[in-house]
């Protein structure tokens, strides 16, 4: 399924309630890491219980919630040079506005360098 | 400009120095560093000769842009005949010795001969001399340095060594320059050994000139801000190069267990937010992170070892700070033998850069006698009672020490992966491109890897190409042939400027040439830049040709090419080889048997070379 980036199911959206929200877990890593640490600290004291842990994160979601989406409710740049898989599928910068989250999603932010 | 004009040839034989002219048709040709040395070892060695025999020159060799103000401007090379994989070497390093090199007034040492006793090199300002060195053998590269810089009263000599590793023909010895910087692939350390050169030291304080100042400098400040503003440069300067094993973790191309896996559980206990944490005795292994001379990045990390840490706790010698974990090693001390030990990782990087060796070839070469011991291969009689299962800390930095030192089993483990294997009858297990160990990427997950690991003329080596982008993007073979081969020519030439790879990205060939114009003059344009990659490249092919290799050594292991990637995002994928080698020659200009052919060889004026070998 794919839907416009930010449309019903986005990450801010409540399920609707047939269905059930979905829960993602996050790992993040170099600069990516360090926003999405900063991002779930102030969801955390803000009392949104959307984004628990402190890395690897878990995410709770709306249906239909992009990974663009999820990567703005954890201040993360979707336009962000980075590495970012789903489930052990790599995702494009171009192609994270129309990739939909599925329940039990694995998802990692990690830097772009290449160097090593 | 920009060169210093003067090259130092050393007869070690005959136990004599001499200055001569630096070949300007041939820096014409092949701008320096890599290029340079690679023309000077056409002209003097012999590809078919014994790496470890006197006739096998070592140069060291800086570029026109090593000394400047260039960002990362502090490279040198050296190039030989590798002990490793009899190829042609090009081993890279960065720290200070290059500069200092180029201020004492030289822009290469082309070192042949075998001393009959140790000795080092003394450069100090357009002088040079052999000393004995017969108090140093046997001696660390971090006493042997120590004691030079006491010996000479100057704390400014930079000074490039070998430990024990080079002395005893371990054949992956690195040269290490200031205490934890290295040439540190293919067995440089060993030819030195050979010669029984024990270190290389350097003092100068003449400057480098640049053909127009004002513009250079002008050139230089641009160049500065695009690497500052680069993504990837912040990347390194804050999380160093070892940010990479949670992006490779993350892809599926962490080489774990000898190359089996391509995932490793435990990542979070070696990344750079390991190192930057406090652990439960309160130690934190990170100081700060360090930049090589002229550098703007500073993706160096210096470490230290928990001093609570079984390695080191009796051992107040590995209490200070040094080199710490950057990407490679992390993986090599890591995942490839499945350690998840931060403290023993980077007590084994001290003994890396304390004996001499690269960790890169020891930690593969030790994975494949993980892989040996759990097929019963090699036993407990073989190793004095270590225990080669994965994981085990403590086996790691015992043979990391006994291989330095030439003791036990590591000698065996000296050997390199390809030997060692050989000798056990299961070369299949060595993981290996012309005989030098992979890097730390998987080449079934990153398909332009694989066929940069296969066609580097150094051996296996994941800093010949850049494909990185491409292979993010695609996962089969498309494309990486072309990608493979732009890349190597534009490193080739990056290599050659005496700047470091890893501007790459802030910036490119245009880049280069701005400040290499205003170093050295119009001449040098874009087209001419790639044009002498593309040459430098095609003359280590014809090196390595001389010395046997054909297309049967441009290939990649079995479990490469037959065994499927078992997870991440190349779940299934072997690595597409021959199709991408075909490719890859007919784009380079080679035959199907991988020799450059006439019309390509012409166009480069290397006819003549060609003919040489």
């Amino acid at each position: 399924m794919s839907v416009p980036d930010g449309a019903a199911g986005g990450a801010g959206a409540e399920a609707a309630p047939d269905e059930p929200a979905l829960e993602v877990s996050v790992r993040a890593s170099g600069a990516p890491g360090r926003e999405v640490a900063a991002a779930a600290s102030a969801l955390a004291a803000a009392g949104d219980g959307r984004v628990v842990g402190a890395g690897p994160w878990r995410c709770t979601v709306a249906p239909g919630t992009t990974l663009a989406a999820l990567l703005r409710l954890l201040g993360v740049d979707p336009a962000r040079p980075m590495l970012t898989v789903v489930s052990e599928r790599r995702v494009g910068a171009g192609e994270r506005a129309a990739t939909v989250l599925r329940d039990g999603d694995a998802v990692s932010l990690t830097p772009a360098i290449r160097a090593g | 400009m920009s060169y210093q004009g003067r090259v130092l040839r050393v007869d070690l034989s005959a136990g004599t120095t001499r200055t001569e002219a630096l070949r300007r048709d041939w820096a014409d040709d092949y701008l320096g560093a890599r290029g340079l040395a690679t023309r000077y070892l056409h002209e003097h060695g012999d590809p078919r000769a014994d790496p470890l025999a006197p006739e096998n020159p070592l140069i060291f060799a800086t570029g026109p842009l090593t000394g400047t103000m260039a960002s990362t401007g502090g490279r040198f090379v050296v190039v030989t005949k590798g002990a490793l994989t009899n190829a042609i070497a090009c081993s890279n390093s960065g720290g200070k010795f290059g500069a200092e090199l180029k201020f004492a007034g030289y822009d290469l040492a082309v070192i042949e001969g075998r001393s009959a006793h140790p000795v080092y090199l003394l450069v100090i300002d357009g002088e040079a001399r052999l000393v004995d060195a017969s108090d140093l053998w046997g001696r660390t590269v971090w006493d042997t340095t120590e004691t030079i810089v006491a010996a000479h009263g100057d704390p400014q000599i930079k000074v490039a060594a070998i430990g024990r590793a080079g002395e005893s023909g371990v054949r992956y010895a690195a040269i290490v320059n200031d205490l934890h910087r290295a040439a540190g692939r293919s067995g440089v350390g060993a030819v030195m050994g050979a010669k029984r050169l024990k270190a290389f030291a350097a003092r100068g304080t003449r400057g480098v000139a640049v053909a127009e100042p004002r513009r250079f400098m002008s050139v230089v400040r641009d160049t500065h801000a695009k690497l500052a503003a680069d993504e990837g440069r912040k990347e390194l300067t804050e999380f160093g190069t070892n940010a990479m094993i949670d992006s490779m973790n993350a892809f599926g191309g962490l080489p774990t267990r000898n190359f089996r896996d391509v995932t490793f559980e435990g990542t979070e206990r070696l990344n750079p937010a390991a190192m930057s944490s406090v652990n439960e005795r309160g130690h934190v292994n990170l100081v700060t992170n360090k930049a090589c001379f002229g550098c703007t990045i500073g993706c160096g990390r210096i470490a230290r070892v928990d001093p609570a840490h079984a390695s080191v706790r009796d051992r107040p010698r590995y209490r200070h700070a040094s080199g710490g974990l950057e990407y490679e090693t992390a993986f090599a001390f890591g995942p490839v033998v499945g350690v998840d030990d931060l403290d023993a990782a980077t007590f084994a990087g001290f003994l890396m850069n304390e004996h001499g060796m690269d960790p890169i070839s020891f930690g593969v070469t030790l994975a494949a006698a993980m892989e040996l011991w759990e097929l019963g291969l090699v036993t407990v009689e073989d190793t004095g009672g270590v225990e080669l299962v994965w994981g085990n800390g403590d086996a790691l930095t015992v043979m990391a020490e006994r291989t330095g030192l030439g003791e036990g089993f590591g000698r065996t483990l000296g050997l390199g992966a390809k030997r060692m294997c050989e000798a056990y009858g299961r070369p299949e297990l060595a993981m290996v491109a012309k005989g030098q160990e992979f890097a730390g990427y998987d080449a079934r997950a990153l398909q332009g890897m694989g066929l940069g690991y296969a066609t580097s003329n150094r051996g296996a080596c994941h800093l010949r190409h850049d494909t990185f982008a491409e292979d993010m993007e695609r996962q089969d073979g498309t494309g990486k042939a072309e990608a493979c081969v732009r890349s190597q020519n534009l490193i080739s030439m990056i290599d050659s400027t005496g700047t470091c790879l890893f501007t790459l990205g802030a910036w490119g060939t245009s880049e280069f040439g701005e400040q290499l114009r205003a170093a050295l003059g119009e001449r040098w344009t874009d087209e001419r830049l790639l044009e002498a990659g593309e040459r430098i490249w095609n003359l280590e092919r014809t090196f390595n040709l001389g010395a046997g290799f054909g297309r049967a050594d441009d290939t990649l292991p079995p479990r490469m090419l037959e065994v499927p990637a078992p997870a991440g995002t190349a779940r299934g994928r072997v690595c597409e080889l021959e199709s991408m080698l075909d490719e890859y020659y007919a784009l380079r200009g080679w035959s199907a048997d991988g020799v450059p052919g006439e019309a390509t060889l012409a166009r480069l004026g290397l006819g003549a070379a060609a003919d040489a070998a």
